[in-house]
Parts: C-alpha cells; sequence; structure tokens
C-alpha cells in the first residue's frame, strides 16, 4: 500500500474504532424492555407505565418526552397501548398520534450515514423503521381509544390516516396490507357516522381477510340503504347473484334497536431477542442475501477459525394466545370472534425479512475481519500492530448489537363481540387472561356502545 | 470509484453522522429565530396556514352580496358555529382558532353583532357530538334559532391525502357559508385550499 493509501487507510481504522467505541457497550432494546414485558407479564400495568416513563424522562403520562429522537417514537407506542390497557384512553391516543408523525418522519429520514453506519457498526444504528403491520396499528389502535370514548370525528380521521396508508401498503407491498381490524373499525366508524357507502367499501376490504359472521347483518342492513356491493359483500350478507334484499320497515320512533361493539385485545406479539448461531447455519438461512464474494469471503473465514458465531435478532414466543376472552351483557355470555391473530402477522412479517437481517450481521463480521486486518497493515504489521487489530475487531463486535427493535406492546390476539340490543341500561363485562372490566352503559333508541378490554399479560 | 476514494467518502459520512449526532433540542422564541413561523413542521395545519385560510375566505366574502344584505338590516345577530373537520389529520384545534378569527374579523367588519358562542358551553357540546355522528345538515337552523342569531357561518374542511415511497402529500379544502338561519339557505360558499406535504 502506498502513504496515501496506508494514511486513509488509519484514518478510516481510527474512525472505524471511534464509532465503535461509541455504540459499544450499548443495550439491546429487547435488553431494555425486558423488565416492562415482566411487569405486564406479572399483570402490573402501572409498574410497566413508571418504567416506561423513566425510560421517556418523564414524570409521568401526562408528559411527552422533550426529546424526540432515538426510539422515542417507540417507547411512546408501548406507553400508548399500556395506558389503553388502563383505560386512559386520552393520553394513549395523544401517545399513539406523536408516534405516528415521528414514524413517518423517521420512514422518510434514514440517510446514507445510517446506512454506512448499520453496515459497518450495527443494525440498531439509525431511525427505526416500523414494518407494514405496525405502521397499520398505530391508526387501528387509535380508532378503538376514540370509539370507546363515543368519539366518531376522532375515529374518522384515524379511518382516513389508515386508509392513506393501506392504499400505499397496496400499492406497494400488497400481502402486508393488513386490512382486518383497521377496516372492520373503520366501516362501523362511517356507518354509525351516516355514511353507508364507505362503511361498505371498508367492510369489504375486512371480508378479504376474514368471512365475519359479526358483519353479516351489518351488511344486510347497509346494503338495503346503499347502491354499494361486491362479490364478499352478496356472500357475507347470504345473497345469491341477482337477489335483491326486500325493502325493511323501519322500526317505531324511541323503538329502534342499538348495537354494542366490544373489542377484546389480548396477549402480546412475539418480542425481537438477540440469538447466537454457529456461522454455518447462519448462512445456510443468508447465503442468497449475500453476494457470491461476501459469502467466499464469510465461508473462507468460518474455515480459518476467524468467526465462529453470528450475533442476530429473533423472534420470541408471543404471550397469551391460547386465551380464551370472554363478553357476557346483563350476566348472559355472548360469543367473541377472532379478528386478527397480531402474533402471526409479526411472525410473517419477521420471516420475510430475517435472511436479508442475518446476511447483513453476517457482512459485518466480515468487515470486522477487513477493518481489524487495515488496523494491523496501518500499524506496521508488528506486535503491537496484532494487539490494536485484536482489539479494534473486539470493539467492533461488542458495538454489534442486534436490531431488536419492535413494537412488542401490541395485542396478539384481537376479537370483536356485536350485537343488537333494544335500547335502554345494559351491563357489560368483559374478561381476558387475569383481566376484567364491568362497565354500565345506557344505549339510546338507535344508538351504540363501544366497550374495550385490552390485556397485555 | 476507487477504493481510496470510497475509504474517503465513507470517513466523511461517518464523521458528519457522529458531528450532527453531538447537537440536541433546544426552546427557542419565534421572534428570535428568523422564518421560524414560516417553516412547516408537518402536514398540520399551523398559524400562517389559518391566516391564508381566513384571509382567503373574509376576502371572498367582503365582496359578497350577503354584505350588502347585512349592511341593509340594522346589525343582524351572527353566530360563528366550529368547522367540521373531514380530513386525514386531527386538527380540531387549529380549527377551533379560526373561529375566533373569524368572530374578530366580523366584529372589526362592523356590519354584524356577532354572538359569543363562548357562553353557550351546552350548545357547543351539542354541536361537536352531532358532528361526532351522523351529521344533519338542518339542525343548524335549529341551533341557530337557540342562540338567536340570524346567520350562521360555519363550514368544513377536506383533504385529500396521498402517500409515495418517502414523500406524503395533503391537500386541505376549506368550505365557508354563511347560512340565514329562517329558511336553511346558503347565502355565501366559499372554497379555499392549500397543501402541506413531506418531500
Amino acid at each position: 500500500m502506498d502513504q496515501t493509501g496506508s494514511g486513509a487507510m488509519r484514518a478510516f481504522s481510527s474512525v472505524v474504532l471511534s464509532g465503535a467505541l461509541l455504540f459499544a457497550g450499548c443495550a439491546s432494546h429487547s435488553d431494555k424492555t425486558l423488565e416492562i414485558r415482566s411487569a405486564l407479564d406479572a399483570g402490573k400495568p402501572k409498574q410497566a407505565l413508571e418504567l416506561l416513563n423513566e425510560q421517556l424522562d418523564t414524570k409521568s403520562e401526562k408528559e411527552l418526552p422533550e426529546d424526540a429522537s432515538g426510539d422515542t417514537a417507540l417507547w411512546l407506542l408501548d406507553r400508548a397501548m399500556v395506558l389503553q390497557q388502563l383505560q386512559s384512553y386520552a393520553y394513549s391516543n395523544r401517545d399513539l398520534h406523536v408516534s405516528d408523525k415521528q414514524v413517518e418522519m423517521l420512514d422518510f429520514s434514514r440517510n446514507t450515514a445510517h446506512d454506512i453506519g448499520k453496515y459497518i457498526f450495527s443494525d440498531d444504528v439509525g431511525p427505526y423503521k416500523a414494518p407494514p403491520f405496525e405502521k397499520l396499528m398505530v391508526n387501528t389502535m387509535g380508532m378503538v381509544n376514540f370509539l370507546v370514548q363515543g368519539d366518531l370525528q376522532g375515529a374518522r380521521v384515524e379511518a382516513r390516516r389508515l386508509a392513506v396508508m393501506q392504499k400505499y401498503l397496496k400499492d406497494h407491498d400488497p400481502d402486508n396490507a393488513l386490512a382486518a381490524p383497521g377496516s372492520y373499525l373503520a366501516g362501523f366508524t362511517f356507518e354509525k357516522s351516516g355514511s353507508y357507502d364507505e362503511a361498505l367499501h371498508y367492510y369489504d376490504d375486512a371480508l378479504a381477510y376474514g368471512q365475519y359472521q359479526s358483519l353479516r347483518e351489518p351488511v344486510r342492513r347497509l346494503m338495503a340503504k346503499s347502491g354499494r356491493s361486491s362479490p364478499r359483500l352478496r356472500k357475507i350478507a347470504g345473497l345469491s347473484d341477482g337477489e335483491q334484499l326486500p325493502p325493511q320497515e323501519p322500526p317505531a320512533p324511541g323503538t329502534e334497536p342499538a348495537e354494542l361493539l366490544v373489542i377484546v385485545s389480548y396477549g402480546r406479539v412475539p418480542p425481537k431477542l438477540a440469538k447466537r448461531v454457529p456461522i454455518g447455519l447462519a448462512l445456510t438461512y443468508a447465503s442468497a442475501f449475500m453476494s457470491p464474494a461476501d459469502v467466499n469471503k464469510a465461508n473462507y473465514m468460518a474455515a480459518q477459525g476467524l468467526v465462529t458465531w453470528v450475533n442476530y435478532p429473533e423472534l420470541g414466543e408471543p404471550r397469551g394466545i391460547t386465551s380464551i376472552p370472554y363478553f357476557k351483557v346483563d350476566g348472559s355470555p355472548q360469543a367473541l370472534e377472532g379478528i386478527v391473530a397480531v402474533d402471526l402477522e409479526a411472525k410473517r412479517a419477521w420471516d420475510e425479512v430475517k435472511g436479508a437481517v442475518i446476511a447483513s450481521a453476517i457482512t459485518r463480521m466480515v468487515v470486522r475481519i477487513a477493518a481489524g486486518e487495515g488496523v494491523r497493515q496501518a500499524s506496521g504489521e508488528n506486535e503491537w500492530g496484532a494487539i490494536l487489530s485484536l482489539v479494534t475487531q473486539a470493539t467492533m463486535t461488542a458495538a454489534d448489537t442486534p436490531d431488536t427493535r419492535s413494537w412488542a406492546t401490541l395485542p396478539a390476539r384481537i376479537a370483536f363481540g356485536r350485537i343488537t340490543l333494544p335500547p335502554g341500561p345494559r351491563t357489560v363485562q368483559l374478561s381476558a387472561r387475569r383481566s376484567n372490566v364491568t362497565k354500565k352503559i345506557d344505549l339510546k333508541p338507535g344508538g351504540f356502545a363501544v366497550v374495550g378490554l385490552t390485556a397485555l399479560e | 470509484m476507487s477504493s481510496r476514494g470510497r475509504l474517503g467518502t465513507l470517513v466523511l459520512a461517518l464523521g458528519v453522522s457522529v458531528a450532527a449526532s453531538a447537537c440536541g433540542p433546544k426552546a427557542v422564541r419565534g421572534e428570535d429565530v428568523e422564518g421560524l413561523d414560516d417553516q412547516a413542521m408537518g402536514t398540520g395545519l399551523d398559524r400562517r396556514d389559518l391566516q391564508k385560510l381566513l384571509q382567503e375566505n373574509m376576502k371572498a366574502l367582503e365582496s359578497a352580496p350577503v354584505i350588502k344584505r347585512w349592511e341593509g338590516e340594522q346589525m343582524p345577530a351572527v353566530a360563528v358555529l366550529p368547522l367540521r373537520n373531514e380530513t386525514s389529520e386531527h386538527v380540531e384545534g387549529p380549527l377551533d382558532a379560526l373561529i375566533s378569527d373569524i368572530e374578530t374579523t366580523l366584529v372589526n367588519a362592523g356590519h354584524v353583532r356577532v354572538i359569543s358562542m363562548e357562553q353557550q358551553g351546552n350548545l357547543i357540546a351539542q354541536i361537536r357530538q352531532q358532528y361526532s355522528g351522523a351529521f344533519d345538515p338542518s339542525q343548524i337552523s335549529t341551533w341557530g334559532k337557540q342562540i338567536g342569531a340570524r346567520y350562521i357561518v360555519t363550514g368544513k374542511v377536506f383533504t385529500s391525502d396521498e402517500r409515495q415511497e418517502d414523500e406524503r402529500r395533503v391537500q386541505y379544502f376549506m368550505f365557508m357559508q354563511v347560512l340565514e338561519v329562517e329558511t336553511g339557505q346558503i347565502l355565501f360558499q366559499h372554497k379555499s385550499a392549500l397543501t402541506k406535504a413531506i418531500i
């Protein structure tokens, strides 16, 4: 190497070492959330909230963090879900709203420096990019919060925001345009707002995901008032080709039936956890995502015994997916319908990117060895150079934290219960995991009520 | 690019990113930072947007026939009702601020007597409830009669919201209306538009 090249290599090595020292010793996201997840597992959401406030450097949920950088958006999403469990819907919504904006900005903001940092140091350098299902769940959970507060205007805003993201995903990533719970709730929101065409549009979207029997009567009711139709809508309404719904006699004023919707969100999606696997196994997962040159380098280094293990994130286990939630009205049990298995969406999303993430971890490892070699050469190939080379590699290894960031407080499962009732006072009881809620409601003629339970144990 | 060139770029990019990460946020006053109020911070509505929407609508109102009608009457009572938010942004706060701005402009123009809605807490709550649910436009006349207004100024805001790979554009359309309470007739309607985006 000529002198200029050697100088550049020295400068590069020193920057790499400085960068590695900057990131070294950082705990992974899953390490930081461990206590919070444990508090939720123990059925102590208030303790989880305190821990989240510590993390956000806020005195209580009433405050927003001053520093919006780093992974603040992700911490706020976690706090929003814990607040939803605590039925603090207004604060939960505020956190979701702030996160929604930040996640959007972060989505647009990853730059070359972040990509270089990711390439050399660690996957969790740079802003968090939420996978599609998480982005859609932000507005879905926002709608839940507005609906249980009876605020249709706020729910409509969330429904429109969801529609923008769904349209974008349908155009760019159709396999991940998770429509079910959000579209169902958007349909409900517009139905109760008197926009029947829009309601049927969203119900149609939801029906693309599952044959929700709880939509049969609402769809029949709306199709009698609206001209909108589709094969899915006709199927759920039980209409054969060419069959029309008979005109319905409107009920006498004051006796119009009311509707109750309950939303039970329970369990938790699997968190991402740091995992070490032997290099040989890692290469079988990832070689399709690497260049042949990098695969050869990695194989060579493995054969030389220079590398043995690779660090990468892996999905843990979901919580509470075998639980059976309950729903009663005035003491009488009612049916709940499973709307979405969010844990399976999380797994599917992870399986799609897993190979590329492991490939990235192997590539970083190759870079580490190369950087160590560069330091050794730049230091004159003596003993001192060999020591520096080892220090560089060791420091960079310590800095390589697997990116375990995810919205780990999302519920694993969401179930809806929907029944028509005569107007009047009712007592609604919901139960999931170890959480219960009892709510007294007064249904007005033709009105509606939404009751929610979030149990993140 | 040669390997030396790539190395140099890498060193520079890393240096810049490390230097940038050293800057923290700080609180400032609008008057201390030139152009602070001009910069868009998101796709919601800010003060400058509200001023633009208000100015356009009030300018159109000034030259509308309804002003002549008001001049012919002895300071008729007018109430400004909340604007309906039919957008994809939570802009209820800025829209409420716009009510006060419309009231102020009407008071200062001197054609009408403005009934303050701040004294009508229950009615405002009722209106918001109506806006939230299935909105019935005929309710506007009922509310006008309840507060003793002869005319109602109100409106609604819509958006067309689109997202691309790394961009989001929100086009706002604001409709302002003047209605006669007695007949429900629309005497003035104007649309103003503005666009916010993250690009």
